[in-house]
């Protein structure tokens, strides 16, 4: 894949890894467009145009209220969002005057959600009244869990290396936050220690935050399927950096062999 | 026409990420664009948000539901929205230049009363722009014309004059 973007080149490993994964970590993905305001968008009802195409597969409709809230009288202002819901509310549309993201809480690949993004910016494209975005945002949260293993065997050590020195005790919290900038683009890559105290009864189990958001600005309609591939091929570049070979083992069985 | 922009009353938790984004805590050039925010869900499990204050924005999960299919408009109320400008039935440039200017000021009035302004009003403040100089210009084409033609006008005046004043042995 030729660069079109400086941004491209902002993390410089590459994973052979692709498609070996049978599973994945993902909590959460966004895909967020964003164009030139257009008011209009903000109106308590949708473009009729853009809920036809979008009702057979996002059939539920919520609306709700934005707030901009700031320092001073003026700085304040509100629109509508439209979010369009699947039937099983594991995928969402939300529009509103500046942006569209398509959000999903159930990833099962990244063709997936390809396909779905494009069919929201082909529906999309009769109603921004633009020929660019000024940023598409590709967003992946992803927490890993090693099960009873200690979660620093599944993170590169270049990661986790505070905590496994042993240089220090007593750490409550352990996180960093590494941003990539180039003229046309980005990369933000936040990580850290998660506990997750989803029981009550047990102690808080320690997971692992990868979260990694790329982003290029100025982008036409017409590149938006390129620029899509190529942000998706960067995240996926720095998760696979960010694991050790426990971790992507475990990634690579099939979630339906492994239990029991 | 309306220049101020509406303001709902009843505060929404959504509100609080909209300020703390619109606040621009962090200063860096790089978050001139902001992070890739959730607008429709929400990772309860993530410790971050103390750190990501910019990037995440969610809605309250008590958003009304309505099915989609009874938000679409009935043929009686339909309201057009704005199609393409190929696609914009012909009407009349004034009022073309009307509405642009219209939507043009809300976007002013928005950016007057904001510390900040996002990328996203002032790239449509550029459509906009462009857009009313090419339907409106502040000098017409037909101007530029007519200043020519009486600039051909006074060359040929100028011509004759010295024409004639050779003619009569006169000097200039």
């Amino acid at each position: 894949m030729s660069a079109l973007w400086k941004a491209d080149g902002l993390v410089r490993t590459r994973s052979d890894n692709e498609n070996r994964f049978q599973r994945n970590f993902l909590k959460q993905a966004v895909c967020e467009l964003r164009f030139p305001t257009l008011m209009e968008l903000g109106e308590q009802r949708p473009p009729s145009s853009f809920v036809k195409a979008l009702r057979k597969e996002y059939p539920v409709l919520e609306m709700s209220n934005e707030f901009t809230l700031g320092i001073g009288t003026g700085n304040t202002g509100s629109s509508h969002i439209h979010i369009f819901r699947s039937a099983k509310a594991t995928w969402s549309i939300s529009l509103k005057e500046n942006s569209l993201s398509i959000e999903t809480t159930a990833y099962t690949g990244f063709d997936n959600l390809r396909e779905r993004v494009l069919h929201v910016v082909e529906a999309a494209e009769k109603i921004i009244d633009s020929d660019f975005f000024t940023r598409i945002g590709l967003r992946y949260i992803n927490v890993v869990s090693s099960g009873d293993e200690d979660v620093t065997h599944w993170i590169n050590p270049y990661l986790t290396a505070p905590i496994t020195s042993e240089s220090f005790n007593g750490i409550n919290d352990f996180g960093g936050r590494m941003q990539l900038l180039a003229e046309d683009g980005g990369c933000l890559f936040q990580h850290g220690i998660q506990l997750n105290r989803a029981k009550a009864d047990a102690p808080p189990k320690v997971e692992y935050l990868l979260d990694i958001d790329t982003y290029r600005t100025e982008v036409s309609l017409s590149q938006t399927p390129a620029a899509i591939d190529i942000m998706h091929r960067q995240a996926f570049d720095l998760f696979d950096w960010s694991l050790t070979d426990k971790a992507r083992n475990f990634l690579s069985t099939d979630a339906r062999h492994s239990k029991g | 026409m309306d220049f101020y922009v509406a303001v709902t009353p009843a505060p929404s938790p959504s509100g609080f990420y909209a300020s703390q984004a619109a606040s621009g805590r962090r200063s860096s050039t790089a978050n001139a664009y902001g992070a890739t925010r959730f607008l429709a869900n929400d990772y309860p499990g993530l410790n971050i948000g103390a750190r990501d204050m910019d990037a995440t924005e969610k809605l309250p999960s008590s958003a009304r539901q309505v099915d989609a299919t009874a938000l679409l408009p009935k043929s009686a109320d339909i309201v057009s929205f704005r199609a393409p400008a190929h696609e914009r039935p012909a009407e009349g440039k004034e009022a073309e230049v009307s509405k642009i200017a219209e939507a043009r000021i809300r976007l002013l009035a928005i950016k007057y009363a904001n510390d900040s302004i996002s990328a996203e009003i002032i790239a449509r403040l550029e459509i906009l722009n462009s857009r009313l100089i090419e339907r409106s210009p502040r000098v017409t084409v037909e101007q530029i014309n007519s200043l020519e033609s009486s600039i051909v006008s006074v060359k040929a005046i100028e011509q004759s004059r010295l024409e004639r004043a050779k003619r009569l042995g006169l000097q200039i």
